[in-house]
């Protein structure tokens, strides 16, 4: 399944045309060499690539792309959900639209790495993938970013090289802006060698903070594993801060200057061979937003999680739902 | 749940105990363990404490969550003494309330320093009393909660001491009730065969289920494993159940009953669970 090259294109479109003509051919292409072709676009986009496939259409696979990945991490889990479907494929076909309305300052930047770390965590996946995007509605300083993370771009069935495109590492580290203060009245638990006990205290104070149920234990689970799953932690004591924000508990993991760390961390789809780190998926899979900072004297993750004043962890479903 | 009644994890439902401690270190260890056995469990813990409002558990969710923290006085507890009705309806608005998040139940632990904090002498007299505890009633309540009644040593006065533990029927010492050795048990179970592991595993002891699994005794062509006592294992731990399961023959199941949300996470959040079999129920 693994082996073949990661392709990552993008594609601005600024109308219905546009869009058709660079995702017919895209997919038609796919069905004739019969690779599996999925479409994650919008509701409107979806229809208009429905009809343009006439009797074709139901040999793709659809998903609208608000809900094929709600945030990055998970994104990028949905996509190797996808490969992982199709293991006897060489390749497969993506067109992954990603939704950018009603975004937070902080969620599109989130969004634009995970765009650029793609090139980086999709290598060897096989997967050729085209993310559209949508000029009459899109900021320019998005599109101007999507310059910076595809190295191609698609115009209708054309292909060219993205002079702009900016290698991963440095586009993520660029974006890396200092962290907010964290507050006086954070609670502090230092780590001093006992697992147990430590995921005791943080199942404990994440509780005082507003975490219940399945998300308090899964939100400890991931703690614990940030604590002793980074690479190079050991010989000094990390610690762990905790306070909360409304509608949200944050966190800081503090890790020794000697821990080293992967900018993607945890956005390695993980697999059964072990790989350093790993443990971090857990982390970014069920958090809203996870930050890595690193800085001489040590690392700082910080992790942000509803808590029991966000509505959404009322709905019912399990408290990961993507 | 099977761990031994000697420990802050085998306290269940019904259950009356007495856990005598010392100092702001182990009162504090003692309710992070109350909270971690409430939330294993599907419990709300409710700690009623003098110091409620007071700096660290001011942060307490006001509408209460997981955890809540109630004043003596909102308990039913005044100048020392209990009044049982009030405590019986607050407590079951609280269950009413816990139900809406899905929890379950109740674990109530009450300080008995924080109660007689400000009671009047002839109240803590009471205490050093031969009798019962007067939370003793709610053990004949339809769903009686966990009950745990908790005594700082360097707090109460000295003379109340051996009565409180002779008005329980079951009495620890925060030392042994907090002791996790074995961190993790293991034992081999019949009918059908298979290994029970109760307890958590971490990069502290995951060799002993490496080694578990080596040896485990099959139920014809399934590896079963009863985890309904494992209150947590980390990714690596279940990372070796999905490389188990994977190493097995063909036509033949690692089958884990009764994960908790832990293990079920991460082995959906891995995609490891294609590999593993889940069922529902224990052994029954």
């Amino acid at each position: 399944m693994r082996g073949s090259a990661f392709v990552h294109q993008g594609c601005l479109y600024a109308d219905d045309d546009e869009f058709l003509r660079m995702a017919v051919p895209f997919i038609d292409e796919g069905l004739r060499r019969d690779e599996p072709v999925l479409v994650a676009t919008t509701p409107v986009n979806l229809d208009l690539v429905q009809t343009a496939l006439g009797r074709h259409a139901r040999k793709v696979d659809y998903a609208e792309t608000a809900f094929f990945g709600r945030r990055p991490p998970q994104r990028v889990a949905a996509f190797t959900g996808y490969r992982h479907r199709h293991p006897r494929a060489g390749r497969v076909r993506i067109i992954a639209e990603p939704v950018w309305a009603g975004r937070s300052a902080r969620q599109v930047e989130a969004w634009e790495c995970m765009e650029s770390a793609l090139n980086a965590v999709l290598a060897g996946t096989g997967i050729h993938m085209i993310c559209p995007y949508d000029a009459r509605t899109v900021e320019p300083e998005i599109v101007g970013n999507a310059l910076r993370t595809h190295p191609h771009m698609v115009d209708g069935a054309d292909v060219a090289a993205s002079p702009r495109y900016t290698e991963p590492v440095s586009f993520v580290r660029a974006r890396a802006a200092p962290l907010p203060r964290r507050p006086d009245d954070a609670v502090t638990l230092t780590f001093g060698g006992d697992l147990s006990r430590m995921r005791h205290a943080v199942v404990m104070e994440s509780a005082m903070l507003g975490l219940a149920g399945e998300r308090l234990m899964i939100f400890s689970a991931a703690v614990g594993e940030l604590l002793t799953g980074a690479p190079g932690a050991g010989a000094e004591r990390p610690s762990v801060a905790l306070w909360v924000r409304p509608g949200e508990v944050v966190c800081d993991i503090r890790l020794p200057a000697t821990t080293s760390l992967d900018p993607f961390i945890g956005l390695h789809p993980p697999t059964l061979d072990p790989r350093p780190g790993d443990g971090f998926w857990l982390a970014r899979q069920i958090c809203d937003h996870l930050d890595v900072r690193p800085a001489p004297d040590g690392t700082t993750i910080r992790l942000h999680t509803p808590n029991l004043r966000s509505a959404e962890t009322h709905h019912g479903g399990s408290p990961l739902d993507g | 749940m099977s761990d031994a009644l000697t420990s802050v994890f085998g306290i269940e439902p019904g259950d009356h105990a007495y856990v005598r401690y010392a100092g702001e270190d182990e009162r504090r260890r003692l309710r992070a363990a109350h909270v971690t056995a409430a939330a294993v469990r599907g419990e709300r813990a409710v700690f009623v404490d003098a110091v409620a409002r007071d700096g660290h558990d001011a942060r307490a969710l006001p509408g209460g969550g997981q955890v809540i923290v109630l004043t003596p006085g909102e308990a039913g507890f005044a100048g020392g003494r209990l009044d049982v009705p009030r405590l019986i309806r607050v407590l079951d608005a609280q269950a009413a309330d816990a139900a809406r998040l899905g929890l379950r139940g109740l674990r109530m632990c009450v300080d008995v320093a924080g109660v007689l904090a400000g009671a009047p002498e002839a109240a803590a007299a009471d205490v050093g009393r031969p009798g019962r505890c007067p939370l003793t009633v709610l053990r004949d309540r339809p769903r009686p909660p966990a009950v745990i009644c908790h005594g700082d040593r360097l707090r109460l006065p000295e003379a109340v001491l051996p009565a409180l533990a002779e008005r329980h029927p079951l009495t620890l010492d925060a030392a042994t009730a907090l002791a996790r050795h074995p961190l993790l048990c293991v034992r081999p179970v019949r009918d059908p065969a298979g290994l029970c592991l109760e307890g958590e595993i971490d990069d502290s002891n995951i060799g002993l289920l490496t080694r578990a699994l080596e040896t485990a005794p099959l139920d014809g062509r399934d590896l079963r494993l009863y985890v309904r006592g494992l209150r947590f294992a980390d990714v690596r731990a279940v990372r070796l159940l999905a490389h188990a399961a994977e190493a097995m023959p063909d036509g033949h199941r690692l089958v884990l009953h009764a994960p908790g949300p832990v293990i079920r996470a991460v082995l959906r959040l891995y995609a490891w669970d294609r590999r593993i079999v889940v069922e529902e129920g224990d052994r029954g």
